[in-house]
């Protein structure tokens, strides 16, 4: 569809216009690293560490060597997706063999602090997978050794890896919105947090997402994204946390619950709510931020802004295809921006080319063969982290938590 | 005995159901909860119709000749279809979506969706030697909607199995099936069953059990589905009314079977390519 400057003003008066952000080429195809083949170890194979196997199969410049998970069944998992690597029982074995440049830590989140421990000590590079830790003290332990000499951490929070995201940034980095007017987000997916085992041990040593004792449930692992996602565009932490929750599903034996509702106090008078289910799937993921001018949404793959009519044009724009949502309508950037749609061969407003995780690890690799900062450094990763945490105390207490250190 | 455990979803174009049969309800939900997970991840690496997909990297990289760097499971995946390609003679031929595009038989494009010719030889596609896959015929497109459901069941029967799920039955749109366990006595009656009963038309049916089936067939008085089998050889659509019906020990290869029975059915495969 072709539409002129006429065209988008009239639709910008006549509602809302969503611009889909077209990030830069090399963004999306990012080069291969200078350097050496980085040799790797994936430590935990369950679905993200598999993730992060099929990932990594496709990038360029790395090789996986080796990979560990406690389960057998887990390690076997793994081994059909690096089927030439060395197979150990454990993470602590596969480090102590050595023979790697850098490891991927997507093991059970409380068992991240033993395992960086002993990564960053032997002078590793690490990718930990997000949120780092399930308590304040295995954070900071974490936190500590990443300020020794010579270690080098990277946290699996994949915003600041995300191409449209970092493109929708800079848009709203511009003032686009103008003044902020509310943060939201939303998680949905019908997921049982008890992992399906054939034996009691294997069923309990699996299941430590519904495990008071090893996880924060949602709000560590799902919140604290959100969270990293909102500092990294707004540029500010927030300082509060009210929580509710309760078990609308999953009666499992788990005290977590499944839904929360939480809300961040972030910048005196505004909040970021943040609803997150297990029990429901309809929505999927998108983070929103509004504000007087329009509203910038997430979602993965994908990234829009909806302007007010009262908007200023910024230029860009005006290049923009239409795109439907519901009952509105606006633009989408011209996909020939992108090396695929200027050959004509992606449908406009296809989305990335690749998955987030993707873009993080690739993010990983290239830095870490290069020696350059990590893409998300522990200063990043700490108070999402943290905000975690404390939402989690905050639907247990019913109490709001101030979060004042975090900012 | 708990009551067997159903779910379903839309995947792959069609609808998914997988019915659960174990003792303990708990497990099963969330067993199946994984399993569809996986159906899902499958759904994502093999669409033709999403940007970030495995086959779409793979077709948009590969085009220009490069040598590409492929995820394991996907490598071992065409190295199926490899096999069956040879085997049948080339009446499985993954590389036919162009073709279904020409004849107007796919109602949405793919996202690599420049015209290019109709062509198709999966032979052009070449394993190397460090695990990278490369086309050496410019132009070709994978398209493993063929082969795609059966691929779905076998990995979410392996997380299934991996869960301690004694028995179940599975299928991507009635048309692949794939069983394991023994299945449970039916409400009021005593005998077990030897396994799934399985009707393939009005006047056929079987019993399934740690097999999987796929039936393929073409109606040439029924648009829809005339053209979801391409010949490979002729790049025309199966005009003929026939079905395919194939027992197999992978829902991957009962699919890919299928196809090639239906396009080979006049002229019968000398069996000692199979062999």
């Amino acid at each position: 569809m072709t539409l002129d400057r006429r065209d988008f003003l009239r639709s910008g008066a006549a509602g809302m216009a969503a611009l889909a952000f077209t990030p830069d080429l090399e963004a999306l195809f990012p080069r291969a690293p200078r350097g050496e083949t980085l040799k790797l170890g994936v430590i935990g194979t369950g679905v993200q560490g598999c993730a992060a196997l099929e990932e990594l199969a496709t990038i360029e410049g790395c090789v996986v060597v080796s990979i560990a998970d406690v389960d057998k069944g887990r390690r076997n998992r793994g081994k059909r997706r690096a089927p030439d690597a060395t197979i150990y029982e454990s993470g602590a074995e596969l480090l102590d063999a050595g023979g790697i440049d850098a490891v991927v830590i997507a093991a059970s989140t409380f068992a991240h602090r033993e395992l960086a421990e002993q990564a960053l000590a032997k002078k590793i590079k690490v990718y930990l997978e997000a949120p780092l830790a399930h308590n304040q003290a295995d954070a900071a332990a974490i936190a500590a050794a990443c300020f020794e000499d010579g270690a080098w951490l990277t946290a699996g929070f994949t915003a600041n890896s995300n191409p449209v995201y970092k493109r929708a940034r800079d848009v709203f980095q511009s003032g686009a919105l103008r003044n902020l007017v509310s943060l939201r987000t939303h998680w949905r997916r019908k997921l049982s947090w008890k992992a399906a085992a054939p034996t009691p041990e294997r069923e309990q040593a699996l299941s430590w997402k519904i495990d008071p004792e090893r996880s924060t449930g949602i709000c560590g692992e799902i919140a604290s994204h959100h969270v990293h996602t909102m500092r990294w565009f707004t540029g500010k932490s927030p300082w509060s946390v009210r929580g509710w929750g309760g078990i609308r599903l999953w009666q499992n034996g788990t005290e977590l619950p499944d839904t929360v509702q939480l809300e961040f106090g972030w910048d005196s008078d505004l909040r970021c709510q943040q609803e997150l289910t297990l029990a429901s799937s309809i929505g999927g993921e998108e983070l929103e931020i509004s504000g007087t001018h329009g509203t910038i949404r997430l979602a993965g793959r994908h990234a829009w802004l909806f302007k007010e009519p009262d908007a200023a044009t910024q230029g860009w724009e005006v290049y923009a295809h239409r795109e439907r949502f519901h009952q509105d309508e606006g633009y989408v950037l011209l996909a020939n921006a992108t090396k695929l749609a200027a050959q004509g061969k992606l449908q406009a407003g296809a989305g990335l080319p690749h998955t987030e995780l993707w873009y993080a690890l690739q993010s990983f690799v290239t830095a870490a063969v290069e020696d350059t900062d990590p893409p998300c450094p522990i200063q990043d990763a700490m108070p999402s982290t943290t905000a975690g945490i404390k939402a989690a105390e905050a639907v247990v207490t019913g109490e709001e938590a101030l979060l004042g250190f975090v900012g | 005995m708990s009551d067997p455990v159903l779910f379903g979803l839309d995947a792959m174009r069609t609808r998914f159901e997988l019915v659960l049969h174990g003792a303990e309800p708990d497990l099963l939900s969330a067993a199946a909860h994984e399993a569809i997970e996986e159906i899902r991840a499958v759904e994502a690496q093999l669409s033709i119709f999403r940007s970030d997909s495995w086959l779409t990297r793979l077709n948009l990289d590969a085009a220009s000749g490069e040598a590409v760097r492929v995820p394991a499971p996907l490598r071992a995946l065409l190295r199926d279809c490899a096999a069956v390609h040879r085997a049948s003679e080339g009446a499985f031929d993954p590389t036919t979506g162009p073709a279904l595009d020409r004849h107007g038989l796919r109602d949405q494009s793919p996202v690599w969706s420049e015209s290019r010719s109709d062509a198709a030889d999966f032979g052009a596609v070449e394993f190397l030697d460090d695990g990278r896959v490369r086309f050496t015929q410019p132009g070709l497109q994978l398209d493993l909607g063929g082969i795609g459901k059966g691929w779905a069941l076998d990995r979410a029967a392996e997380v299934l199995r991996d869960a301690g799920v004694p028995a179940a039955l599975l299928h991507g749109g009635t048309s692949t099936v794939l069983s394991f366990g023994e299945p449970f006595p039916l409400a009021g009656r005593d005998a077990t069953p030897a396994g799934w009963q399985i009707g393939i038309e009005p006047d056929a049916c079987l019993v399934l059990r740690d097999a999987a089936l796929s039936v393929s067939a073409t109606r040439p008085h029924s648009r829809r589905s005339r053209g979801h089998v391409i010949d490979p050889r002729t790049c025309q659509p199966l005009r003929s009314r026939a079905t395919a019906a194939v027992v197999a020990c992978s829902a991957t290869l009962a699919d890919a079977w299928s196809t090639a029975l239906l396009v080979q059915s006049r002229h019968p495969f000398s069996w000692k390519s199979l062999l």
